[in-house]
């Protein structure tokens, strides 16, 4: 039962003349935004590029390093809260028709793009409620340390040859250590919301990050193994030159190694089948519970922004990065649409598989996938040592794998669209005449 | 200059966290005051140009020991219960043996004539890998047998047990 | 260029407080706290001899070591603290003064 120390508070100064002008200008504001939301979209990205291209002429040159930096940190932040905003409303599409319907439609005039938008106006005009009994100071230190490395992970990430914030020699055990403070955040929000429903979901939640942290490492290590340089940069450049020469097929361990990786990141970002932390229909919200309005906004984009930041690992190490799979120029568009692709995969994984129990999460880790990534490391390592100049035939044999290996993605890719066709041309059969006529997109 | 700046704030937020641990009031809080001294020498690590050797610190230390410490803070603290703190006559003494052998390091530091050597220039893992498998191999292979047995050890120490009604003197606090 | 003394300093400054939380606090996961601190002052010292070219990159090695046995001595002291809990309901350290059980 919460209880309240004094009731909620009324705005004063700065705040108060903010939240009247909102309230009596945003009833017109707003809805002309959102009515005229294309123009107005077009228009900031308009003057979003001249801005860019000018400061980058122009400015740019003249100014010392630090603000030039700190311009970049703001781009980077930036871009993490869009991928969050996108991020939410693409799960909440992505849900809707795998679930038979159609998601948020209305707000935003095509498909509800503005969804995030209002949950996000929603959320910021929400009462702060902290818990009577919680531990305040840490209660509220929780989200930040949730949220700031999951932001400080996107500094080392590379989104093309050029494009990383700073490049450093050990810039992936750089994002896994960032990924790695995350869980202390959740931990701690458990802790001092000081309700069992949280500490649960922290404990249970500690537990099932920090294992599935190691077969995470050990996947990506076996991929370091092959190209011998934990430089993510230079990860991304050994597989230039067209889908071949990615990671992902040059070993079957390494084939292996992507999908247990995949698998792991899943885990460690807290989605399904692994989201007991979240679990909704068991421990209410997990360790977020007693969090409500901005709080739980960085919890939430703490969570989205993790999930883009190990695809995009994923996608520099496994699937070359920056690279075009039909041979053409290596830009950061490739890299953005592998990682959203890879993005999108997880979302799909959450809606389609049920949620797993903690001892069957901690059973899967330990005595199934650890063994297996050590397997795979071990394996990767011997591949490596076989497929040198110093055992030709073996070597040639190896050079053929990649086309074998990705005729064989190639055929799952082509399993995977057989069975989509199949179940679209008998939908009729499979979902019924019922749900066909009376929900819309079945 | 910046290089002074970025040591100043690392060490002081190591020392500020030290000082916080001593005069804190709840151990959570001093769990997390000892993470965020971790991540200072961590940050001093970057400064110092073991790029490698920091972010281990934050991966091992942080995301491993910091976390198992918390774990062990959360199973055996109760929230609720009184918090008792060190007399006056304690503290005095506390202060007085950490005053003496500060003094006493920090004299023999100055005083102490250190060869000057060249900066080592900013490394990174690939020479660390190289000695731990040439120069260090003795000790890496050890250490990989002494994880395993403190793996073994912690494993079967805390092994769940029948509960046992324990001596009855003891009352239900929380200590600092 | 920064010396190698301001290091050394903050070290020894790291140790002492190390030394005054061992001592000072009663609760067993403080004291493992206290002794973590003096770890890492330890490891920062090897550290900075390791860069101002005493030792050449034995010193970044062996604080490597020092990480990996700190977490290994961690684990098994969390281990003996749980144990200790489970057999007196309290991690005070004080009341561990029987050698029963």
């Amino acid at each position: 039962m919460l209880t309240f120390e004094r009731p909620p508070v009324e705005y004063k100064g700065l705040s108060r003349t903010i939240v009247r002008l909102a309230t009596k200008w945003g009833g017109i504001g707003i809805p002309l935004l959102l009515r005229f939301a294309w123009g107005v979209f077009l228009a900031a990205v308009v003057v979003l590029i001249a801005f860019v291209w000018l400061v980058q002429h122009f400015i740019n040159p003249l100014l010392p390093w630090f603000v030039r930096d700190f311009v970049v940190v703001v781009g980077l932040l930036a871009f993490v809260c869009i991928v969050a905003i996108i991020g939410i409303w693409g799960e909440r599409k992505v849900s809707g028709r795998i679930q038979s319907r159609l998601g948020p439609m209305r707000t935003g005039a095509w498909h509800g793009w503005a969804q995030s938008l209002a949950d996000g106006l929603k959320f910021v005009q929400k009462e702060d409620l902290i818990p009577a009994a919680a531990d305040k100071p840490l209660f509220r230190l929780a989200p930040y340390l949730a949220l700031v490395p999951a932001f400080c992970a996107y500094l080392a990430i590379p989104f093309g040859v050029g494009w990383v914030f700073r490049e450093a020699d050990v810039s992936l055990l750089f994002v896994l250590a960032m990924l790695a403070i995350e869980v202390l955040g959740v931990i701690m929000a458990g802790w001092a919301s000081n309700s069992k429903w949280s500490l649960y979901g922290a404990m249970r939640e500690g537990c099932q990050l920090v294992s599935y942290e190691i077969p995470m490492g050990l996947s990506l290590l076996a991929a370091v193994l092959s190209v011998g340089s934990l430089n993510l940069t230079e990860l991304g450049e050994a597989q230039a030159g067209g889908w071949f020469a990615w990671l992902l097929f040059q070993n079957p361990f390494l084939f292996a190694a992507f999908f247990t990786y995949y698998i792991a990141s899943l885990a460690s970002c807290k989605r399904a089948p692994f989201d007991l932390p979240e679990g909704e229909s068991e421990l209410v919200a997990g360790f977020h519970t007693e969090y409500s309005g901005f709080r739980f906004v960085m919890f939430f984009f703490a969570e989205y922004a993790g999930m883009f930041a190990v695809s995009a690992l994923a996608t520099i190490i496994f699937l070359g990065g920056w690279g075009s799979p039909i041979g053409g120029p290596s830009s950061p568009l490739w890299f953005l649409a592998k990682s959203t692709f890879l993005v999108w995969v997880q979302m799909w994984v959450r809606w389609t598989l049920p949620r797993i129990r903690i001892d069957q999460v901690m059973h899967a880790c330990i005595k199934y996938l650890l063994p297996f990534t050590l397997l795979l490391f071990i394996g990767s390592s011997f591949w490596q040592l076989y497929a040198s100049p110093a055992h030709p035939l073996f070597a040639s044999l190896a050079r053929l794998l990649p086309y074998g290996l990705g005729t064989l993605g190639l055929l799952l890719l082509g399993l995977y669209f057989f069975g989509a066709g199949y179940g679209y041309y008998y939908r009729n059969r499979l979902v019924g005449q019922m749900a066909r006529r009376h929900l819309p997109g079945a | 200059m910046l290089e002074t700046m970025i040591f100043v704030l690392f060490a002081g937020l190591a020392v500020v966290a030290g000082i916080a641990i001593l005069l804190s009031t709840s151990i959570v809080r001093m769990a997390y005051w000892l993470i965020t001294m971790l991540v200072a020498v961590a940050g001093l690590y970057f400064l110092m140009g073991a790029y490698f050797l920091g972010v281990m610190q934050i991966l091992v230390y942080v995301g491993g020991v910091a976390v198992l410490l918390v774990f062990g803070v959360m199973l055996t603290s109760r929230q609720l219960a009184p918090t008792l703190r060190p007399g006056r006559a304690e503290a005095l003494w506390l202060a007085a043996v950490a005053a003496v052998l500060l003094v006493g390091l920090v004299l023999s530091i100055l005083h102490a004539h250190w060869q000057p050597g060249t900066i080592v220039p900013a490394n990174s893992a690939a020479e660390i890998g190289h000695s731990l498998l040439g120069e260090f191999l003795g000790p890496f292979e050890l250490v990989s047998v002494l994880l395993l047995v403190a793996m073994l050890g912690a494993a079967y120490l805390a092994r769940p047990k029948a509960p046992t009604a324990g001596p009855q003197h003891i009352k239900e606090t929380t200590v600092l | 260029m920064m010396g190698l003394t301001p290091y050394l300093i903050l070290s020894a400054i790291l140790l002492v407080l190390g030394i005054a939380i061992v001592i000072s606090k009663r609760n067993a996961i403080a004291m493992l706290i206290g002794v973590e601190f003096i770890l890492n002052a330890a490891t920062l010292n090897l550290v900075a001899f390791s860069r101002h070219g005493i030792g050449a990159l034995s010193g970044q090695t062996a604080a490597l070591f020092v990480i990996v046995l700190a977490a290994a001595e961690a684990v098994v002291a969390l281990a003996i603290f749980l144990n200790f809990y489970h057999t007196i309901a309290t991690v005070d350290i004080d009341q561990g003064d029987q050698l029963k059980g």
